[in-house]
C-alpha cells in the first residue's frame, strides 16, 4: 500500500519539473546493502547509499493498491560484475537474501540541485526478496533479475510434506513438537504417552 | 575492459558529440508539460571517416578490430573543442582540479579563462574518466559549473585536462563502411560514454 504523500512531496510533484531517484535497502542476514540509481554516493537519514547508476533498474512497473493481494516488484541488476565479490551485486549473491526484507523508495529533489538537496520521499515499497534468476548467453545483456513480493498478507503455497522430528529439528533445533511423530503410515499419533510405550519406536 | 587507447583522427570528417539527457518526455504543452529528470546525462558520439588512403584504412580497421565491438573501450577528445575558446595557446601544465559538494569542478590555473562550452576532464577515483562541459564563463581560478556533474577525482593520478579533454567510450551498434573499387573508403561508427562507478 502506498503511504500518503507528505505536503512537501505533493508540492514537489505539482511543480511538473521533477528530479527523482530510487533508493534500495536490501536487508540480508550479513548486513544491509544500500544503493541508489545515481552516480555518486549520498547519505540519507544517516545511511550511506552506494552509487549504482545504470547497474540497478526497476523492471516494468510497480503496482500498489489497498487490496489484499501480493504486489510484485522486479529489480534488474547489471550482471557483469556478479563474480566480483566487492561489487554490489556480487555481495548480494554471496549473502543470505531469500525471504529477507527489501525496501524501495522514491525521493524527489530540488530540480536545480542535481539530486543533492531537499530530498522528499514520495513513494515507498516494502517486501521480501523472493526469487533470483541469472539468465546468461544469447544476445541479450547480462542481468541478475530479483523478484520480490509484498502485500498485506503473503500466501504460502501448500507444503505437502510429512513432518518428522528430524526435519522439524532442521527448522528449529529446540522444537520437540514432532518428537513422538510416527514415521510409519496408518499409525496413530500418540500424545501424552511415554516413549517406551510407542510401538515401533 | 579498457585499453585507454586513443581513437584515430586521420581521415576523420565528422565528430558529432552530443549529451543525451535521461528524462521522461513531456507529452503536453500545458504548463511546460510533466518532465521527470531521472539520471545524469551521458555523452554519445558519431564518428565518420572518409577518403582514407591505404595506410589510414588499414590502421583504422586494426583499431576497430581491437575494440572487439563494445568489449574494449577507448578514449577520445573533441577535435573541434581541443582548447578553451579564450585560451588558444594553453596547455595542461600547472592545472589542478577538485570536485565540490555540488558536483561542480574547482579549477586552478594561472590566467584561466573558460567559456561556456569548453570541455574539461580528469581521471576518476573509480578508474574512469570524467568528461564534462563548462556551463558558464569563468575567469580566474575557481569553481566552474559543469554538466554532467562530476564524480570523485583520483587522489594520486588525477590527470586534469582543459586541453584535449578526454572521455572514455565504447562502440555500440554495427559499423557501416564502404570499400569500393575506386578506394574511396569510408566508415561510420557509433559510440557512447562509459562511466565507471
Amino acid at each position: 500500500m502506498p503511504a500518503p504523500f507528505s505536503t512537501a512531496g505533493r508540492e514537489k510533484l505539482r511543480a511538473r519539473q521533477i528530479s527523482d531517484a530510487w533508493f534500495f535497502d536490501l536487508y540480508t542476514d550479513e548486513g544491509t546493502l544500500r544503493g541508489w540509481n545515481q552516480q555518486f554516493a549520498i547519505t540519507l537519514s544517516g545511511d550511506e547509499y552506494e552509487p549504482l547508476g545504470d547497474k540497478i533498474d526497476i523492471d516494468v512497473e510497480i503496482n500498489s493498491g489497498s487490496d489484499l493481494v501480493a504486489e510484485p516488484l522486479t529489480i534488474k541488476f547489471d550482471g557483469a560484475a556478479k563474480l566480483d565479490n566487492t561489487s554490489f551485486v556480487g555481495r548480494l549473491l554471496d549473502r543470505t537474501w531469500h525471504q529477507r526484507r527489501i525496501r524501495v523508495r522514491q525521493f524527489v529533489f530540488d530540480v536545480t540541485s542535481n539530486k543533492r538537496s531537499e530530498a522528499t520521499e514520495v513513494f515507498s515499497w516494502y517486501g521480501n526478496m523472493d526469487t533470483l534468476s541469472d539468465p546468461e548467453g544469447g544476445s541479450g545483456p547480462a542481468e541478475i533479475i530479483l523478484n520480490c513480493e509484498s502485500g498485506t498478507f503473503r500466501a504460502l503455497a501448500r507444503n505437502n510434506q510429512t513432518v518428522t522430528d528430524v526435519n522439524q529439528r532442521l527448522r528449529d533445533a529446540n522444537d520437540a513438537s514432532f518428537k513422538n511423530m510416527s514415521v510409519k503410515p496408518f499409525q496413530r499419533v500418540p500424545f501424552g504417552i511415554g516413549d517406551h510405550k510407542i510401538a515401533g519406536l | 575492459m579498457s585499453s585507454g587507447e586513443l581513437m584515430l583522427y586521420k581521415g576523420l570528417k565528422q565528430f558529432d558529440l552530443r549529451l543525451l539527457e535521461r528524462q521522461s518526455e513531456a507529452n503536453s504543452r500545458a504548463g511546460g508539460g510533466y518532465v521527470v529528470d531521472q539520471g545524469a546525462p551521458y555523452w554519445a558520439l558519431t564518428l565518420r571517416y572518409e577518403g582514407l588512403n591505404e595506410a589510414n584504412w588499414r590502421a583504422l580497421e586494426g583499431w576497430v578490430t581491437r575494440r572487439r565491438k563494445s568489449l574494449v573501450t577507448f578514449t577520445a577528445y573533441s577535435p573541434q573543442l581541443q582548447k578553451p575558446f579564450a585560451m588558444p595557446s594553453a596547455d595542461n601544465s600547472g592545472l589542478s582540479m577538485s570536485v565540490t559538494s555540488s558536483g561542480d569542478v574547482s579549477v586552478t590555473k594561472s590566467s584561466l579563462i573558460l567559456k561556456a562550452g569548453d570541455m574539461l576532464s580528469f581521471y576518476t577515483a573509480a578508474g574512469g574518466y570524467y568528461f564534462g562541459r563548462a556551463l558558464n564563463d569563468k575567469t580566474g581560478s575557481g569553481t566552474v559549473e559543469v554538466i554532467p556533474k562530476a564524480t570523485a577525482i583520483h587522489e594520486t593520478t588525477p590527470d586534469p585536462k582543459i586541453v584535449q579533454a578526454l572521455g572514455e567510450f565504447q562502440l555500440v551498434g554495427e559499423r557501416t563502411s564502404s570499400d569500393p573499387y575506386d578506394k574511396r573508403r569510408s566508415m561510420s561508427l557509433e559510440a557512447r560514454q562509459v562511466v565507471r562507478l
